[in-house]
């Protein structure tokens, strides 16, 4: 399955998506997150994920050294050989989603800020990956004592993780950074790390952590969440603007203001691909009046992608992984 | 067109409001949360005339709101000359000026008459004032001319002509009096219809007001609704004042103690406490005679005098506010004499002799010395003629004969003579009787009565007297119970006398005291300005025991001096006081420095109207009177003018022509607001206006907010 085929049949799907705003509308967390996941496998029936896990399972003969734990005697009692099943931890995977929750993320001119929008989505992985049977964990990042759940698959620890995602905004965005590296600190066993913020920060802070988890042997995707309204600075009438973090106070008249806005905000995102691209982490940015499912797809195509990776002859190679996104801006391998 | 209420119009400056909103709008009213502010540089807006009032017709209606309810407030009406200049009618205004003697302080009377100047001037042409004034009377000055002879305008200068003449007396304060005075003439000039009796009567009262002026008695007074009174007080620049007056010998102190007592009183509200204490002789003090002493606000002291100096004349306290007071007129004492002739030979025995009692009653008092002297029953003629004429040098006078019948006609008509040139004849039947006949004869022309009969009464024992004329001066002293006990008089022997009523009305015998038996005991005839009395008995212990009794001097003085001239002792009198004198035709009174003064005399008393040392000659007699600053002028605390409120008095403050003009044309105006009533129409179009502006604002708030709807990022891929 080619990039360019899984691209067009996601971008089909997505116009079929409930919209966001009657999505977000459902105020439980667990509830608008099955939502989306049963809404989104409805319409997949035929989806590439579908048997996904088992043909992720294989055999391999039986190699001195091998651990005779992990013998088949099932298969030895009907072939009288010895074969290994080698990759059956590999297809419970574990998943670490990092959710930003500084205070940039309180932010939204849609009905709902982003880092509702930014749970949901988290909340819509952590779902989809515990019907999958992966081990799913969390962390609060942004603030400054994050919140880390370890990646289990319990009974039970779905809803630690809904509770966990529900916490509201309290951090700062320089803290992003530190949150990542200790996160590279805590996840011992190489995984999926599912980054979901706004990354307003500095680009190069970012650059270490993303190194570190890369280091770890981590699949990296950040799903970059956005208001409408910050990428065109699209208000009105002048207005008195409070930054959410700092509180700091700026008269703003758009007018006057939004070419070298924009001319900023391109040259910040810019430097966020460019970093991405050189940690081999997949950026997808996301506005918040667009579907969450939009996310939960590429979320499913960064799997399938990782599982034709794991499939062709060069798996196991610690090699860049290529990024595709929803938008042009994203950046693409 | 004119507004009711001008100082609502000053709320029109509140369209400044809706202006100054209009122009801050443009500034940002709230805070907006962004996510960040990392890609934005501060951006000030482009502020612009024309872009800051974008809503000019919102404005525009704004303030006509606020100007329309303004100008409903104002409450407006349109003018009508022909209303609102109507000629005012006349008042009738009484000035009435104090002038007692506490407007002697020179500021005090200053401000009076400026006081008086300026209510002149500030009445209206058609005004009718009248001018009194007033201090322990009421006295008009410019009457109230009821009868409208003269016109306003010749009152009016008329009362101001006498206001620059008018000086004050020195007279004591009866505010009261006066006031009372006034509007009972006011009250009476309108029942009598001269007035109009709905017209209101105003009463200026220009007075300093001090605490003893007198206004207690207008406590019970009804006063008239249809006058009222505007009270102007005048206040001195330095207030205070402090009186010293010569304090009554002590009944305990020693006959020879001549040392004067001082009793010196300052007022609460003085400055001034310390005081210097002199003797005078005309305008300079007496060296060596002098004292100072410490009297703090509020407090009396009582100092004995400097010792007098045979030159001074009075006494002068220094170091007050007010001078006019302090001066303390010692006048003294000029013993006047008298004599007494008794007819009849000396008695060898002296409980049988009436003139030995005589000479032992005490008959002098302080002012009159008076002498008993005999005469023979021959020389009686002679000395009567002799003694017609009385020597004013020395003083000495012949106040009464006293006499035993029978004596012959010439003596008795002599006698009769002496005793209507204001002598006075006692006739006392002292002995029985021998020749009835001679002796009702004399008393017959003694009494100027044909039928007169004596004759001895027949007593069991002795009498009483029982039927006394308590009227008579002489036994008016005894009229209270405590002293009317006659009891101890015992008369033995008494003779009857009888006589008819005399045809000649003007010839009334009196019987001033009859005995138990219905005999009369005393009668009195007066004859001209003297007296013929009639004892029906003698005083000497074998005819009564009237010569013995504690009685004996009172009766005896009430008979020589009927009148009680001679009994008056005083010697300080204040001004305004009625000074007894003797004989009014003959009165020259004089100053201290011999200087004649011109007095007014009523019912055989003068009145003297400022204070001095007088010597007053009469009848050939002079003595010496001092006259004060009346005792009420002391106390000059300013009193409180709500007293006069408290009292029921109509107060109001005299409006003057402009302030009158004003005043009717602010009533005629509300009469004209309250017909047209514009300020309805003017509050209905500001509400119409408002609601007209609501919805407009309305819908300009709904297009704004459509016209604000966020528009939606392109997204791309």
């Amino acid at each position: 399955m080619s990039n360019s085929d899984s691209n067009e049949r996601f971008a089909a799907t997505r116009r079929t998506f409930i919209d966001a705003s009657s999505i977000m509308q459902i105020k439980n967390l667990t509830m608008r997150a099955k939502s989306i996941v049963e809404g989104f496998a409805n319409g997949l029936h035929r989806s590439p994920v579908h048997g996904f896990s088992v043909e992720f399972s294989e055999y391999r003969p039986y190699v001195e050294g091998d651990d005779p734990r992990g013998i088949d005697w099932k298969l030895l009692a009907r072939t009288d050989r010895y074969y290994v099943k080698q990759y059956e931890d590999e297809t419970n995977r574990r998943c670490y989603i990092a959710v930003d929750q500084s205070q940039s993320m309180d932010y939204g001119s849609v009905g709902y800020t982003k880092a509702q929008y930014a749970q949901t989505i988290a909340a819509t992985f952590a779902y989809y990956l515990t019907l999958q049977r992966d081990a799913v964990g969390v962390m609060t990042c942004g603030t400054a004592s994050a919140d880390f759940l370890p990646p289990r698959h319990r009974p039970g620890h779905l809803q630690q993780l809904m509770r966990l995602l529900s916490l509201e905004s309290r951090g700062t965005q320089s803290e992003l950074g530190e949150s990542l590296s200790q996160l590279a600190g805590l996840s011992r066993r190489r995984g999926l790390v599912v980054l979901v913020s706004d990354l307003l920060t500095d680009p190069e802070s970012l650059a270490q952590p993303l190194g570190y988890l890369r280091g770890r042997g981590h699949e990296v995707l950040v799903i970059r969440v956005l208001d409408p309204s910050e990428i065109n600075l699209d208000f009105k009438q002048s207005t008195m603007l409070v930054d959410a973090e700092s509180g700091r106070e700026m008269y703003i008249d758009p007018e006057a203001a939004r070419r070298d806005y924009q001319n900023r905000f391109r040259a910040h995102e810019a430097q966020i691909i460019d970093i991405c691209h050189r940690r081999s982490a997949r950026l997808v940015t996301i506005t918040t009046d667009e579907p969450p499912e939009s996310a939960l797809l590429e979320l499913i195509n960064r799997r399938a992608t990782i599982a034709s990776e794991l499939s062709s002859p060069n798996r196991g190679r610690r090699g860049p992984i290529v990024s595709s996104g929803l938008k042009a801006s994203v950046s693409g391998g | 067109m004119g507004l009711l209420a001008p100082l609502y119009a000053l709320a029109a400056l509140a369209v400044i409001g809706p202006i100054i909103f209009h122009l801050i709008k443009r500034q940002p009213t709230g805070q907006q949360r962004f996510s960040s502010l990392m890609f934005l540089s501060p951006s000030p807006p482009r502020l612009t005339r024309r872009s800051r009032l974008d809503n000019i017709l919102l404005l525009l209606l704004r303030a006509l709101a606020i100007l329309l309810i303004t100008a409903a407030f104002a409450r407006p009406f349109f003018r009508q000359e022909s209303l609102l200049d109507r000629a005012l009618d006349g008042r009738n205004i009484a000035l009435l000026m104090d002038t007692s003697a506490s407007m002697q302080r020179a500021d005090v009377w200053a401000s009076a008459k400026e006081q008086a100047t300026k209510l002149l001037d500030s009445l209206s042409p058609a005004d009718r004032i009248s001018l009194y004034t007033v201090d322990d009377a009421l006295h008009p000055i410019v009457a109230f001319d009821t009868e409208r002879k003269t016109d306003a305008a010749s009152q009016q200068q008329a009362v101001r002509a006498a206001v620059a003449g008018l000086e004050p007396a020195w007279r004591g304060s009866k505010v009261s009096e006066g006031l009372r005075s006034l509007t009972d003439s006011f009250q009476a000039a309108s029942i009598a219809g001269k007035i109009d009796a709905a017209s209101q009567n105003e009463l200026v009262f220009i007075s300093d007001l001090h605490v003893n002026c007198g206004v207690e008695s207008l406590q019970g007074y009804p006063w008239p609704e249809s006058v009222r009174m505007d009270v102007r007080q005048v206040r001195p620049k330095n207030p205070g004042n402090a009186r010293a007056t010569l304090a009554a010998k002590d009944e305990d102190a020693k006959e020879d103690e001549e040392r004067l007592k001082v009793r010196v009183e300052n007022n609460s509200d003085s400055v001034e406490q310390s005081f210097e204490l002199k003797w005078m002789a005309g305008s300079t003090p007496v060296a060596g005679a002098q004292t100072t002493l410490q009297v703090p606000p509020g407090q009396v002291r009582l100092i004995p005098a400097p010792t007098q100096p045979t030159n001074a004349d009075r006494l002068e306290l220094s170091g007050d506010s007010w001078a006019g007071d302090n001066a303390i007129y010692v006048a003294k004492p000029v013993p006047k004499r008298e004599r007494i002739a008794f007819v009849g030979e000396k008695s060898k025995n002296k409980e049988t002799d009436l003139a030995y009692f005589l000479e032992q009653a005490p008959l002098s008092t302080g002012l009159v010395r008076r002498t008993v002297e005999r005469v023979a029953q021959n020389d009686l003629s002679a000395f009567l003629a002799a003694n017609s004429a009385t020597d004013a040098t020395v003083g000495e006078k012949l106040q009464a004969v006293i006499i035993e019948p029978p004596c012959n006609q010439a003596d008795a008509k002599a006698l009769r003579d002496f005793a209507s040139k204001g002598g006075c004849v006692i006739a006392c039947l002292a002995r029985p009787i021998s020749n009835a006949n001679e002796i009702s004869q004399s008393i017959a022309s003694l009494l100027d009565n044909e039928q007169v009969t004596v004759s001895e009464a027949v007593t069991k024992d002795f009498a009483l007297l029982s039927a006394i004329d308590y009227t008579s001066p002489v036994f008016k002293p005894f009229a209270d119970p405590r002293f009317n006990d006659f009891s101890k008089i015992r008369v033995w022997t008494h003779r009857r006398l009888e006589l008819k009523a005399s045809a000649d009305s003007s010839n009334l015998v009196q019987t001033v005291a009859s005995l138990d038996d219905g005999s009369p005991w005393l009668l009195r005839n007066p004859v001209g300005s003297g007296n013929v009395w009639v004892l029906t008995s003698g005083w000497q212990p074998v005819s009564s025991q009237f010569g013995l009794s504690s009685k004996f001097v009172p009766i005896l003085l009430g008979m020589l001096d009927p009148t009680g001239k001679s009994l008056s002792s005083q010697l300080v009198y204040s001004v305004g006081d009625s000074i007894p004198v003797d004989d009014l035709p003959d009165l020259a009174v004089s100053k201290a420095d011999g200087s004649p003064v011109e007095v007014v005399a009523s019912d055989g008393a003068i009145q003297l109207d400022s204070p001095g040392l007088y010597n007053l000659q009469s009848a050939g007699i002079r003595r010496q009177v001092a006259v004060q600053v009346p005792a009420s002028e002391i106390q000059l605390t300013p009193m409180d003018v709500d007293v006069f409120d408290q009292y029921g008095v109509e107060m109001g403050k005299l409006k003057s022509d402009a302030e009158r003009k004003q005043s009717a044309r602010q009533l005629q105006a509300i009469e004209l607001e309250q017909k047209q009533r514009v300020w309805q129409w003017l509050l209905l179009a500001g509400l119409l206006v408002l609601a007209l502006e609501t919805v407009l604002a309305g819908w300009f708030a709904r297009k704004s907010s459509q016209s604000n709807v966020r528009i939606e990022p392109q997204t791309a891929g």
